[in-house]
Protein backbone atom coordinates (compact mmCIF):
# COMPACT_ATOMS: atom_id res chain seq x y z
CA UNK A 1 0.00 0.00 0.00
CA UNK A 2 2.78 2.61 1.43
CA UNK A 3 4.73 1.68 -1.54
CA UNK A 4 1.90 2.29 -4.19
CA UNK A 5 1.28 5.96 -2.92
CA UNK A 6 4.81 6.79 -3.15
CA UNK A 7 4.55 5.84 -6.69
CA UNK A 8 1.76 7.63 -7.36
CA UNK A 9 3.67 10.62 -5.98
CA UNK A 10 1.88 14.46 -5.96
CA UNK A 11 -1.41 13.19 -8.14
CA UNK A 12 -4.50 13.00 -7.31
CA UNK A 13 -5.09 11.47 -3.40
CA UNK A 14 -4.84 8.25 -4.33
CA UNK A 15 -7.69 5.97 -3.43
CA UNK A 16 -7.07 2.97 -0.35
CA UNK A 17 -9.52 0.93 -1.68
CA UNK A 18 -8.26 -2.06 -3.73
CA UNK A 19 -9.16 -1.90 -7.12
CA UNK A 20 -8.60 1.65 -7.11
CA UNK A 21 -4.41 2.07 -7.40
CA UNK A 22 -3.63 4.18 -8.97
CA UNK A 23 -2.41 3.21 -12.68
CA UNK A 24 1.45 1.76 -13.62
CA UNK A 25 2.74 3.88 -17.06
CA UNK A 26 2.52 1.34 -19.72
CA UNK A 27 5.70 0.76 -21.37
CA UNK A 28 5.05 -0.07 -25.31
CA UNK A 29 7.54 -2.77 -25.22
CA UNK A 30 6.08 -4.35 -28.20
CA UNK A 31 6.63 -0.68 -30.48
CA UNK A 32 10.00 -0.72 -29.45
CA UNK A 33 11.01 -4.25 -30.95
CA UNK A 34 9.13 -3.63 -33.67
CA UNK A 35 10.90 -0.40 -34.74
CA UNK A 36 13.92 -2.12 -33.71
CA UNK A 37 13.71 -4.76 -36.33
CA UNK A 38 12.31 -1.71 -38.64
CA UNK A 39 15.60 0.38 -38.05
CA UNK A 40 17.39 -2.42 -38.94
CA UNK A 41 16.12 -2.65 -42.11
CA UNK A 42 16.23 0.31 -43.13
CA UNK A 43 19.79 1.03 -41.87
CA UNK A 44 20.90 -2.20 -44.35
CA UNK A 45 18.96 -0.48 -47.08
CA UNK A 46 20.82 2.54 -46.47
CA UNK A 47 24.09 1.22 -46.18
CA UNK A 48 23.22 -0.29 -49.40
CA UNK A 49 22.66 2.47 -51.64
CA UNK A 50 25.34 4.75 -49.94
CA UNK A 51 28.44 2.51 -50.09
CA UNK A 52 27.78 0.84 -53.10
CA UNK A 53 29.15 1.59 -56.07
CA UNK A 54 27.50 -0.02 -58.61
CA UNK A 55 24.09 1.40 -58.45
CA UNK A 56 25.64 4.47 -59.55
CA UNK A 57 23.22 7.49 -58.47
CA UNK A 58 24.26 10.10 -60.08
CA UNK A 59 23.16 8.36 -63.13
CA UNK A 60 19.46 8.48 -61.79
CA UNK A 61 19.80 12.26 -61.33
CA UNK A 62 21.07 12.56 -64.90
CA UNK A 63 17.84 11.00 -66.92
CA UNK A 64 15.05 12.16 -64.20
CA UNK A 65 14.46 14.66 -66.68
CA UNK A 66 16.00 13.43 -69.99
CA UNK A 67 13.56 15.00 -72.92
CA UNK A 68 13.20 11.15 -73.77
CA UNK A 69 12.28 10.25 -70.25
CA UNK A 70 9.82 12.91 -69.95
CA UNK A 71 8.42 12.70 -73.40
CA UNK A 72 7.53 8.70 -72.73
CA UNK A 73 5.70 9.94 -69.11
CA UNK A 74 3.64 12.43 -71.27
CA UNK A 75 2.79 9.11 -73.67
CA UNK A 76 1.80 7.27 -70.33
CA UNK A 77 -0.18 10.05 -69.06
CA UNK A 78 -1.99 10.73 -72.29
CA UNK A 79 -2.30 6.47 -72.67
CA UNK A 80 -4.21 6.35 -69.22
CA UNK A 81 -6.56 9.49 -69.43
CA UNK A 82 -7.66 8.31 -72.99
CA UNK A 83 -8.06 4.70 -71.72
CA UNK A 84 -9.99 5.64 -68.61
CA UNK A 85 -12.29 8.45 -70.47
CA UNK A 86 -13.01 5.81 -73.32
CA UNK A 87 -13.55 2.75 -70.93
CA UNK A 88 -15.58 4.88 -68.49
CA UNK A 89 -17.77 6.37 -71.15
CA UNK A 90 -18.11 2.79 -72.81
CA UNK A 91 -19.07 1.08 -69.15
CA UNK A 92 -21.26 3.56 -68.61
CA UNK A 93 -22.88 2.84 -71.83
CA UNK A 94 -22.88 -0.97 -70.55
CA UNK A 95 -24.09 -0.52 -67.42
CA UNK A 96 -27.19 1.52 -68.45
CA UNK A 97 -27.50 -1.88 -71.07
CA UNK A 98 -27.21 -4.39 -67.80
CA UNK A 99 -29.53 -2.94 -66.06
CA UNK A 100 -31.88 -2.03 -68.58
CA UNK A 101 -35.85 -3.85 -69.07
CA UNK A 102 -34.74 -5.24 -72.30
CA UNK A 103 -33.74 -8.48 -72.67
CA UNK A 104 -31.68 -8.17 -75.68
CA UNK A 105 -29.75 -5.03 -74.34
CA UNK A 106 -29.00 -7.24 -71.15
CA UNK A 107 -27.67 -9.96 -73.04
CA UNK A 108 -25.71 -7.70 -75.63
CA UNK A 109 -23.86 -5.69 -72.43
CA UNK A 110 -23.93 -9.23 -70.48
CA UNK A 111 -21.12 -10.83 -73.52
CA UNK A 112 -19.36 -7.39 -74.13
CA UNK A 113 -18.80 -7.05 -70.30
CA UNK A 114 -17.46 -11.22 -70.47
CA UNK A 115 -15.56 -10.46 -73.74
CA UNK A 116 -13.76 -7.49 -72.40
CA UNK A 117 -12.62 -8.68 -68.94
CA UNK A 118 -11.81 -12.42 -70.79
CA UNK A 119 -9.16 -11.09 -73.48
CA UNK A 120 -5.93 -10.22 -71.53
CA UNK A 121 -4.60 -6.67 -72.03
CA UNK A 122 -1.54 -7.77 -73.99
CA UNK A 123 -3.72 -9.79 -76.55
CA UNK A 124 -6.28 -7.07 -77.18
CA UNK A 125 -3.32 -4.77 -77.64
CA UNK A 126 -1.29 -6.87 -80.60
CA UNK A 127 -5.15 -7.54 -81.68
CA UNK A 128 -6.05 -3.91 -82.73
CA UNK A 129 -2.96 -3.77 -83.83
CA UNK A 130 -2.44 -6.03 -86.06
CA UNK A 131 -6.24 -5.63 -87.51
CA UNK A 132 -5.09 -4.36 -90.66
CA UNK A 133 -4.27 -8.19 -91.76
CA UNK A 134 -7.92 -9.01 -91.62
CA UNK A 135 -9.25 -6.06 -92.43
CA UNK A 136 -7.66 -3.72 -95.12
CA UNK A 137 -9.71 -1.66 -94.92
CA UNK A 138 -12.37 -0.06 -92.96
CA UNK A 139 -15.83 1.44 -94.96
CA UNK A 140 -18.50 3.20 -93.53
CA UNK A 141 -21.80 2.94 -95.51
CA UNK A 142 -25.21 0.87 -95.37
CA UNK A 143 -24.23 -2.47 -94.11
CA UNK A 144 -24.59 -4.90 -97.45
CA UNK A 145 -25.25 -2.03 -99.46
CA UNK A 146 -23.57 1.26 -100.33
CA UNK A 147 -20.18 2.75 -98.93
CA UNK A 148 -19.73 5.86 -98.33
CA UNK A 149 -16.25 6.48 -97.41
CA UNK A 150 -13.55 3.92 -97.31
CA UNK A 151 -10.25 4.35 -94.86
CA UNK A 152 -7.00 2.01 -94.82
CA UNK A 153 -7.08 0.60 -91.63
CA UNK A 154 -3.47 0.97 -91.23
CA UNK A 155 -4.09 5.04 -91.50
CA UNK A 156 -7.29 4.96 -89.05
CA UNK A 157 -5.03 2.71 -86.10
CA UNK A 158 -1.91 3.42 -85.45
CA UNK A 159 0.26 2.29 -82.38
CA UNK A 160 -0.99 5.21 -80.65
CA UNK A 161 -4.86 4.44 -81.76
CA UNK A 162 -4.44 0.89 -81.57
CA UNK A 163 -3.31 1.44 -77.42
CA UNK A 164 -6.03 3.50 -76.84
CA UNK A 165 -9.03 1.39 -78.56
CA UNK A 166 -7.17 -1.71 -76.46
CA UNK A 167 -7.05 0.27 -73.57
CA UNK A 168 -10.87 1.59 -73.27
CA UNK A 169 -12.18 -1.96 -74.67
CA UNK A 170 -10.57 -3.73 -71.81
CA UNK A 171 -10.89 -0.81 -68.73
CA UNK A 172 -14.98 -1.00 -70.27
CA UNK A 173 -15.83 -4.26 -68.96
CA UNK A 174 -14.28 -2.90 -64.73
CA UNK A 175 -15.61 0.14 -65.15
CA UNK A 176 -19.13 -1.24 -66.35
CA UNK A 177 -19.30 -3.12 -63.32
CA UNK A 178 -17.74 -0.59 -61.17
CA UNK A 179 -20.81 1.43 -61.85
CA UNK A 180 -23.08 -1.04 -61.66
CA UNK A 181 -22.52 -2.03 -58.29
CA UNK A 182 -22.28 1.77 -57.78
CA UNK A 183 -26.28 1.94 -58.62
CA UNK A 184 -27.34 -0.87 -57.36
CA UNK A 185 -26.06 0.58 -53.67
CA UNK A 186 -28.21 3.20 -54.13
CA UNK A 187 -31.63 2.98 -51.85
CA UNK A 188 -34.59 1.36 -53.64
CA UNK A 189 -36.70 3.57 -51.19
CA UNK A 190 -34.98 6.73 -52.43
CA UNK A 191 -35.53 5.57 -56.32
CA UNK A 192 -39.35 5.15 -55.59
CA UNK A 193 -39.46 8.36 -53.61
CA UNK A 194 -38.17 10.09 -56.67
CA UNK A 195 -40.51 8.15 -58.96
CA UNK A 196 -43.80 8.64 -56.92
CA UNK A 197 -42.94 12.46 -57.06
CA UNK A 198 -43.63 12.42 -60.84
CA UNK A 199 -39.83 12.64 -62.33
CA UNK A 200 -39.26 10.36 -65.23
CA UNK A 201 -36.54 7.57 -65.02
CA UNK A 202 -34.20 9.23 -66.42
CA UNK A 203 -34.42 12.37 -64.07
CA UNK A 204 -34.48 9.97 -61.20
CA UNK A 205 -31.68 8.56 -62.28
CA UNK A 206 -29.88 12.13 -62.83
CA UNK A 207 -30.99 14.00 -59.93
CA UNK A 208 -30.76 10.84 -56.87
CA UNK A 209 -28.90 7.43 -58.41
CA UNK A 210 -26.15 9.36 -60.14
CA UNK A 211 -24.42 11.55 -57.27
CA UNK A 212 -24.52 8.87 -55.01
CA UNK A 213 -23.55 5.83 -57.28
CA UNK A 214 -20.58 8.42 -57.90
CA UNK A 215 -19.06 8.94 -54.35
CA UNK A 216 -19.84 4.86 -53.81
CA UNK A 217 -17.60 4.52 -57.40
CA UNK A 218 -14.82 6.98 -57.02
CA UNK A 219 -12.50 4.31 -54.91
CA UNK A 220 -12.96 1.31 -57.08
CA UNK A 221 -12.73 4.11 -60.31
CA UNK A 222 -9.26 5.20 -58.77
CA UNK A 223 -8.00 1.72 -58.34
CA UNK A 224 -8.39 1.46 -61.63
CA UNK A 225 -6.55 4.69 -63.14
CA UNK A 226 -3.77 3.30 -61.16
CA UNK A 227 -3.52 0.45 -62.18
CA UNK A 228 -3.70 1.45 -66.24
CA UNK A 229 -1.22 4.17 -65.37
CA UNK A 230 1.17 0.89 -65.10
CA UNK A 231 -0.63 -1.52 -67.50
CA UNK A 232 -0.41 0.83 -70.47
CA UNK A 233 3.41 -0.20 -70.26
CA UNK A 234 2.59 -2.85 -72.12
CA UNK A 235 2.56 -0.59 -74.99
CA UNK A 236 6.49 -1.06 -75.64
CA UNK A 237 5.23 -4.36 -76.94
CA UNK A 238 3.57 -2.36 -80.62
CA UNK A 239 6.78 0.12 -80.35
CA UNK A 240 5.15 3.04 -78.39
CA UNK A 241 7.02 5.08 -76.92
CA UNK A 242 5.86 5.70 -72.98
CA UNK A 243 7.86 5.89 -69.97
CA UNK A 244 9.22 2.53 -69.89
CA UNK A 245 9.80 2.53 -73.77
CA UNK A 246 12.06 5.82 -72.97
CA UNK A 247 13.71 3.93 -69.72
CA UNK A 248 14.50 1.05 -71.40
CA UNK A 249 15.94 2.52 -74.78
CA UNK A 250 18.71 4.55 -72.56
CA UNK A 251 19.89 1.45 -70.59
CA UNK A 252 20.07 -0.37 -73.67
CA UNK A 253 22.59 1.78 -74.37
CA UNK A 254 24.40 2.40 -70.93
CA UNK A 255 23.79 -0.90 -69.46
CA UNK A 256 22.74 1.34 -66.53
CA UNK A 257 19.42 -1.05 -65.71
CA UNK A 258 18.56 -0.25 -61.90
CA UNK A 259 19.47 3.67 -62.10
CA UNK A 260 16.98 3.99 -64.87
CA UNK A 261 14.39 2.15 -63.35
CA UNK A 262 14.55 3.92 -60.14
CA UNK A 263 13.93 7.00 -62.74
CA UNK A 264 10.46 4.99 -63.73
CA UNK A 265 9.71 4.27 -60.65
CA UNK A 266 10.18 8.11 -59.67
CA UNK A 267 7.68 8.86 -62.19
CA UNK A 268 5.18 5.99 -61.90
CA UNK A 269 4.91 7.24 -57.64
CA UNK A 270 4.78 10.76 -58.64
CA UNK A 271 1.66 9.99 -60.59
CA UNK A 272 0.07 8.10 -58.23
CA UNK A 273 0.53 10.36 -55.44
CA UNK A 274 -1.36 13.19 -57.51
CA UNK A 275 -4.02 10.73 -58.58
CA UNK A 276 -4.43 9.36 -54.36
CA UNK A 277 -4.95 13.47 -53.36
CA UNK A 278 -7.67 14.05 -56.37
CA UNK A 279 -8.99 11.07 -55.11
CA UNK A 280 -9.91 12.34 -51.22
CA UNK A 281 -10.58 15.66 -52.95
CA UNK A 282 -13.21 14.03 -54.89
CA UNK A 283 -13.94 11.62 -51.83
CA UNK A 284 -14.71 14.97 -49.26
CA UNK A 285 -16.30 16.75 -52.16
CA UNK A 286 -19.20 14.03 -52.97
CA UNK A 287 -19.47 13.25 -49.48
CA UNK A 288 -22.92 15.60 -48.74
CA UNK A 289 -25.13 14.16 -45.79
CA UNK A 290 -23.01 11.30 -44.74
CA UNK A 291 -23.73 10.89 -41.38
CA UNK A 292 -21.19 13.10 -39.27
CA UNK A 293 -20.04 10.20 -37.28
CA UNK A 294 -18.90 8.67 -40.75
CA UNK A 295 -17.05 12.26 -41.74
CA UNK A 296 -15.35 11.89 -38.95
CA UNK A 297 -14.61 8.79 -39.02
CA UNK A 298 -13.11 8.77 -42.64
CA UNK A 299 -10.63 11.96 -41.46
CA UNK A 300 -9.37 10.19 -38.63
CA UNK A 301 -8.86 6.91 -41.38
CA UNK A 302 -7.33 9.53 -43.31
CA UNK A 303 -5.02 11.31 -40.49
CA UNK A 304 -3.89 8.12 -38.45
CA UNK A 305 -1.22 6.05 -40.11
CA UNK A 306 -1.89 2.48 -40.84
CA UNK A 307 -0.59 0.19 -38.27
CA UNK B 1 -56.70 13.89 -69.65
CA UNK B 2 -53.41 12.91 -67.70
CA UNK B 3 -52.07 16.51 -68.45
CA UNK B 4 -54.67 18.25 -66.67
CA UNK B 5 -52.10 21.03 -65.13
CA UNK B 6 -50.95 20.98 -61.68
CA UNK B 7 -52.87 24.31 -60.71
CA UNK B 8 -56.22 22.96 -61.29
CA UNK B 9 -55.73 20.58 -58.17
CA UNK B 10 -57.29 22.61 -55.31
CA UNK B 11 -54.62 22.12 -52.48
CA UNK B 12 -56.88 22.13 -49.60
CA UNK B 13 -60.63 21.94 -50.22
CA UNK B 14 -62.31 23.94 -47.48
CA UNK B 15 -62.80 21.40 -44.35
CA UNK B 16 -66.54 21.74 -44.52
CA UNK B 17 -67.72 18.83 -45.50
CA UNK B 18 -66.68 16.58 -47.69
CA UNK B 19 -68.34 15.91 -51.52
CA UNK B 20 -69.60 12.68 -52.86
CA UNK B 21 -67.31 13.44 -55.92
CA UNK B 22 -64.79 10.54 -55.64
CA UNK B 23 -61.43 11.33 -55.59
CA UNK B 24 -60.13 7.69 -55.70
CA UNK B 25 -62.13 4.73 -57.33
CA UNK B 26 -60.49 1.52 -57.41
CA UNK B 27 -62.77 -1.79 -59.12
CA UNK B 28 -61.62 -5.24 -59.33
CA UNK B 29 -57.91 -5.35 -58.75
CA UNK B 30 -55.89 -7.94 -58.80
CA UNK B 31 -52.00 -8.42 -58.46
CA UNK B 32 -50.24 -11.34 -58.33
CA UNK B 33 -46.14 -11.45 -57.72
CA UNK B 34 -45.36 -14.68 -59.12
CA UNK B 35 -47.83 -17.28 -57.93
CA UNK B 36 -48.74 -15.42 -54.87
CA UNK B 37 -51.84 -13.74 -55.31
CA UNK B 38 -51.63 -10.30 -53.25
CA UNK B 39 -54.44 -8.93 -54.52
CA UNK B 40 -57.81 -10.44 -55.28
CA UNK B 41 -60.49 -8.57 -56.71
CA UNK B 42 -60.12 -4.43 -54.56
CA UNK B 43 -63.89 -2.44 -55.00
CA UNK B 44 -63.09 0.72 -52.47
CA UNK B 45 -63.92 4.51 -53.27
CA UNK B 46 -62.90 7.63 -51.26
CA UNK B 47 -64.22 10.98 -51.65
CA UNK B 48 -63.05 14.13 -52.27
CA UNK B 49 -61.57 15.28 -49.07
CA UNK B 50 -62.03 12.00 -46.86
CA UNK B 51 -59.56 10.57 -44.60
CA UNK B 52 -59.63 6.23 -45.44
CA UNK B 53 -57.65 4.30 -43.02
CA UNK B 54 -56.79 0.69 -44.61
CA UNK B 55 -56.22 -1.56 -41.84
CA UNK B 56 -55.49 -5.40 -42.08
CA UNK B 57 -52.84 -7.89 -40.65
CA UNK B 58 -49.26 -7.98 -42.38
CA UNK B 59 -49.45 -9.24 -46.15
CA UNK B 60 -52.82 -8.85 -46.61
CA UNK B 61 -51.79 -6.44 -49.81
CA UNK B 62 -52.20 -2.76 -48.18
CA UNK B 63 -49.14 -1.95 -49.54
CA UNK B 64 -49.31 -3.04 -52.74
CA UNK B 65 -52.97 -1.28 -53.56
CA UNK B 66 -51.36 1.82 -52.40
CA UNK B 67 -48.66 1.34 -54.60
CA UNK B 68 -50.72 0.08 -57.15
CA UNK B 69 -52.53 3.55 -57.10
CA UNK B 70 -49.74 5.67 -57.76
CA UNK B 71 -48.02 3.10 -60.54
CA UNK B 72 -45.07 1.94 -58.28
CA UNK B 73 -46.93 -1.46 -59.43
CA UNK B 74 -49.04 -2.46 -62.15
CA UNK B 75 -52.09 -3.74 -61.43
CA UNK B 76 -53.01 -7.05 -63.39
CA UNK B 77 -56.97 -6.63 -63.85
CA UNK B 78 -59.21 -3.61 -62.66
CA UNK B 79 -59.32 -0.29 -62.41
CA UNK B 80 -58.43 2.76 -60.63
CA UNK B 81 -59.47 6.10 -61.37
CA UNK B 82 -58.45 9.03 -59.46
CA UNK B 83 -60.50 12.12 -60.00
CA UNK B 84 -61.87 10.17 -62.50
CA UNK B 85 -58.63 9.99 -64.80
CA UNK B 86 -57.71 6.08 -65.80
CA UNK B 87 -54.57 5.16 -63.50
CA UNK B 88 -52.22 3.89 -66.20
CA UNK B 89 -53.72 3.61 -69.11
CA UNK B 90 -54.51 5.44 -72.10
CA UNK B 91 -57.77 4.72 -73.42
CA UNK B 92 -57.59 4.87 -77.40
CA UNK B 93 -59.80 2.94 -80.03
CA UNK B 94 -61.66 1.32 -77.47
CA UNK B 95 -58.35 -0.64 -76.15
CA UNK B 96 -56.30 0.31 -73.51
CA UNK B 97 -52.61 0.76 -73.92
CA UNK B 98 -50.69 1.24 -70.70
CA UNK B 99 -48.73 4.38 -70.68
CA UNK B 100 -45.29 5.16 -71.07
CA UNK B 101 -42.56 6.19 -68.30
CA UNK B 102 -42.86 9.69 -69.17
CA UNK B 103 -46.76 9.84 -69.43
CA UNK B 104 -46.61 7.49 -65.98
CA UNK B 105 -44.19 9.90 -64.60
CA UNK B 106 -47.23 13.11 -64.85
CA UNK B 107 -49.80 11.29 -63.95
CA UNK B 108 -47.69 10.67 -60.51
CA UNK B 109 -48.06 14.07 -60.25
CA UNK B 110 -51.56 14.05 -58.90
CA UNK B 111 -50.75 11.69 -55.78
CA UNK B 112 -47.61 11.92 -53.62
CA UNK B 113 -46.43 9.30 -51.12
CA UNK B 114 -44.94 9.04 -47.44
CA UNK B 115 -43.19 5.78 -46.93
CA UNK B 116 -42.97 3.69 -44.26
CA UNK B 117 -38.91 3.56 -44.15
CA UNK B 118 -39.36 7.92 -45.02
CA UNK B 119 -36.94 7.23 -48.19
CA UNK B 120 -35.27 11.02 -48.20
CA UNK B 121 -32.91 11.91 -50.56
CA UNK B 122 -29.82 11.05 -48.21
CA UNK B 123 -27.72 13.52 -50.16
CA UNK B 124 -29.75 16.75 -49.94
CA UNK B 125 -30.59 18.88 -46.15
CA UNK B 126 -34.70 18.90 -45.25
CA UNK B 127 -35.42 22.36 -47.43
CA UNK B 128 -34.08 20.15 -50.55
CA UNK B 129 -35.47 17.58 -50.08
CA UNK B 130 -38.67 19.12 -49.93
CA UNK B 131 -37.81 21.76 -52.78
CA UNK B 132 -37.06 18.85 -55.10
CA UNK B 133 -40.41 17.84 -56.50
CA UNK B 134 -41.95 21.46 -56.66
CA UNK B 135 -38.46 22.52 -58.90
CA UNK B 136 -37.18 19.65 -61.07
CA UNK B 137 -40.59 17.76 -61.45
CA UNK B 138 -43.46 20.83 -61.59
CA UNK B 139 -40.70 23.52 -62.77
CA UNK B 140 -41.05 26.14 -60.02
CA UNK B 141 -38.61 28.60 -59.59
CA UNK B 142 -36.39 28.25 -56.70
CA UNK B 143 -36.59 31.33 -54.32
CA UNK B 144 -40.29 30.64 -54.92
CA UNK B 145 -40.19 26.97 -54.21
CA UNK B 146 -37.55 27.43 -51.04
CA UNK B 147 -40.27 30.30 -49.62
CA UNK B 148 -43.08 27.40 -49.86
CA UNK B 149 -40.34 24.92 -48.72
CA UNK B 150 -39.70 26.65 -45.55
CA UNK B 151 -43.54 27.15 -44.81
CA UNK B 152 -44.49 23.51 -44.77
CA UNK B 153 -41.92 22.94 -42.51
CA UNK B 154 -42.34 25.55 -40.06
CA UNK B 155 -45.90 23.90 -40.82
CA UNK B 156 -44.93 20.42 -39.82
CA UNK B 157 -42.71 21.81 -36.90
CA UNK B 158 -39.45 21.72 -38.02
CA UNK B 159 -38.53 25.22 -38.96
CA UNK B 160 -34.78 25.29 -37.20
CA UNK B 161 -33.97 21.76 -38.93
CA UNK B 162 -34.47 22.94 -42.84
CA UNK B 163 -30.46 23.18 -43.75
CA UNK B 164 -30.09 19.21 -41.57
CA UNK B 165 -29.49 16.39 -43.70
CA UNK B 166 -31.34 13.25 -42.90
CA UNK B 167 -28.91 11.64 -40.93
CA UNK B 168 -28.99 14.30 -38.77
CA UNK B 169 -32.78 13.93 -37.95
CA UNK B 170 -34.71 11.62 -35.56
CA UNK B 171 -36.81 8.75 -37.33
CA UNK B 172 -39.98 11.38 -36.64
CA UNK B 173 -38.38 14.26 -37.72
CA UNK B 174 -37.68 12.75 -41.13
CA UNK B 175 -41.05 11.70 -41.24
CA UNK B 176 -42.45 14.90 -40.78
CA UNK B 177 -39.66 15.94 -43.69
CA UNK B 178 -41.03 13.15 -45.89
CA UNK B 179 -44.83 14.75 -45.09
CA UNK B 180 -43.61 18.26 -45.76
CA UNK B 181 -42.26 17.02 -49.22
CA UNK B 182 -45.42 15.15 -50.26
CA UNK B 183 -47.31 18.48 -49.67
CA UNK B 184 -45.06 20.48 -51.39
CA UNK B 185 -46.54 19.16 -55.03
CA UNK B 186 -50.16 20.01 -53.50
CA UNK B 187 -51.37 16.60 -54.79
CA UNK B 188 -54.71 15.61 -55.14
CA UNK B 189 -54.90 12.26 -53.10
CA UNK B 190 -52.25 11.73 -50.23
CA UNK B 191 -50.72 7.99 -49.60
CA UNK B 192 -49.20 6.57 -46.45
CA UNK B 193 -47.99 3.60 -46.27
CA UNK B 194 -47.49 2.80 -42.60
CA UNK B 195 -46.00 6.30 -41.75
CA UNK B 196 -45.06 5.77 -38.17
CA UNK B 197 -44.27 1.61 -37.94
CA UNK B 198 -41.17 2.16 -38.65
CA UNK B 199 -40.59 5.27 -35.73
CA UNK B 200 -39.79 5.04 -31.80
CA UNK B 201 -43.32 4.62 -29.81
CA UNK B 202 -42.62 8.09 -28.22
CA UNK B 203 -42.37 9.60 -31.75
CA UNK B 204 -45.44 8.43 -33.29
CA UNK B 205 -47.97 11.00 -31.79
CA UNK B 206 -45.69 13.86 -33.51
CA UNK B 207 -46.31 12.12 -36.95
CA UNK B 208 -49.89 11.32 -36.39
CA UNK B 209 -50.15 14.73 -34.97
CA UNK B 210 -49.14 16.39 -38.25
CA UNK B 211 -51.30 13.68 -39.98
CA UNK B 212 -54.77 14.56 -38.39
CA UNK B 213 -53.64 18.63 -38.81
CA UNK B 214 -54.16 17.56 -42.52
CA UNK B 215 -57.00 15.96 -42.21
CA UNK B 216 -58.86 18.32 -40.62
CA UNK B 217 -57.26 20.50 -43.47
CA UNK B 218 -60.25 18.51 -46.30
CA UNK B 219 -56.75 16.75 -47.88
CA UNK B 220 -58.03 13.20 -49.46
CA UNK B 221 -55.59 10.70 -47.84
CA UNK B 222 -55.43 6.92 -47.81
CA UNK B 223 -53.99 5.97 -44.85
CA UNK B 224 -52.42 2.31 -44.47
CA UNK B 225 -51.85 1.95 -40.44
CA UNK B 226 -51.67 -0.36 -37.46
CA UNK B 227 -52.52 3.14 -35.82
CA UNK B 228 -56.29 1.95 -34.40
CA UNK B 229 -56.82 4.92 -32.23
CA UNK B 230 -55.66 7.22 -35.17
CA UNK B 231 -58.18 5.67 -37.21
CA UNK B 232 -60.73 5.74 -34.88
CA UNK B 233 -60.21 10.04 -34.32
CA UNK B 234 -59.33 10.80 -37.71
CA UNK B 235 -61.21 8.33 -40.39
CA UNK B 236 -64.02 9.10 -42.60
CA UNK B 237 -64.17 5.64 -43.67
CA UNK B 238 -62.18 2.33 -42.14
CA UNK B 239 -61.46 -0.52 -45.05
CA UNK B 240 -60.30 -3.79 -43.18
CA UNK B 241 -58.13 -6.02 -45.45
CA UNK B 242 -57.40 -9.84 -45.34
CA UNK B 243 -55.90 -12.11 -47.99
CA UNK B 244 -56.14 -9.79 -50.79
CA UNK B 245 -59.54 -8.72 -50.57
CA UNK B 246 -61.54 -5.76 -48.57
CA UNK B 247 -63.34 -7.93 -45.85
CA UNK B 248 -65.53 -5.07 -43.97
CA UNK B 249 -65.67 -1.25 -44.30
CA UNK B 250 -68.03 1.26 -42.96
CA UNK B 251 -67.41 4.81 -40.64
CA UNK B 252 -64.70 3.55 -37.95
CA UNK B 253 -67.60 4.00 -35.01
CA UNK B 254 -69.18 1.29 -36.65
CA UNK B 255 -65.97 -0.88 -37.70
CA UNK B 256 -63.79 -0.87 -34.88
CA UNK B 257 -66.21 -1.09 -32.18
CA UNK B 258 -69.05 -3.76 -33.75
CA UNK B 259 -66.86 -5.39 -36.45
CA UNK B 260 -69.48 -7.57 -38.22
CA UNK B 261 -66.84 -10.00 -40.06
CA UNK B 262 -65.05 -12.55 -37.78
CA UNK B 263 -61.63 -11.99 -39.11
CA UNK B 264 -61.82 -8.07 -38.44
CA UNK B 265 -63.15 -9.27 -34.56
CA UNK B 266 -59.92 -11.29 -34.53
CA UNK B 267 -57.67 -8.88 -35.87
CA UNK B 268 -59.23 -5.86 -33.83
CA UNK B 269 -59.10 -8.28 -30.15
CA UNK B 270 -55.22 -8.98 -30.90
CA UNK B 271 -54.13 -5.45 -31.47
CA UNK B 272 -56.39 -3.44 -29.02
Amino acid sequence: MTSTRSRAGSAAPADDRPGLEPLAPRVPWREFLYLGVVGVFVAMLVNFVVTNDRLNLPVFAEYLFDPLVLDGLQTTLVLTVAGMTGGTLLGLVLTAMRLSSSPTLRSVAFTAIYVSRTIPLLVQLLFWFFLASVLPEISFGIPFGPEFVTLETNQVINQLGAAIIALSLFEAGYMAEIMRSGVLAVDRGQVEAATAMGMTPWKVFRRVVLPQAARISIPPTMNQVISILKYSSVVILIGLADLMFAVQAIYSRNFQQIPLLLVATFWYGLATIVLTLVQSQLEKRLSTGLPKAARVRMQKLEETPVG
Amino acid sequence: MADTPLTAAAPAAPAAGTTDRPMVEISGVCKSFGDQQVLRGIDLSVAAGQVACILGPSGSGKSTLLRCINQLERADDGAIRIDGDLVGYRVHGGRRHPLNSRQAARQRRSTAMVFQRFNLLTHRTAVENVMEAPVHVHGVPRQQARTEALELLERVGLGDRCDHYPAQLSGGQQQRVAIARALAVRPRVLLFDEPTSALDPELVDEVLAVMADLAREGLTMLVVTHEIAFARDVADTVFFMDGGVVVESGPPARVLTQPEHPRTRAFLRRVL
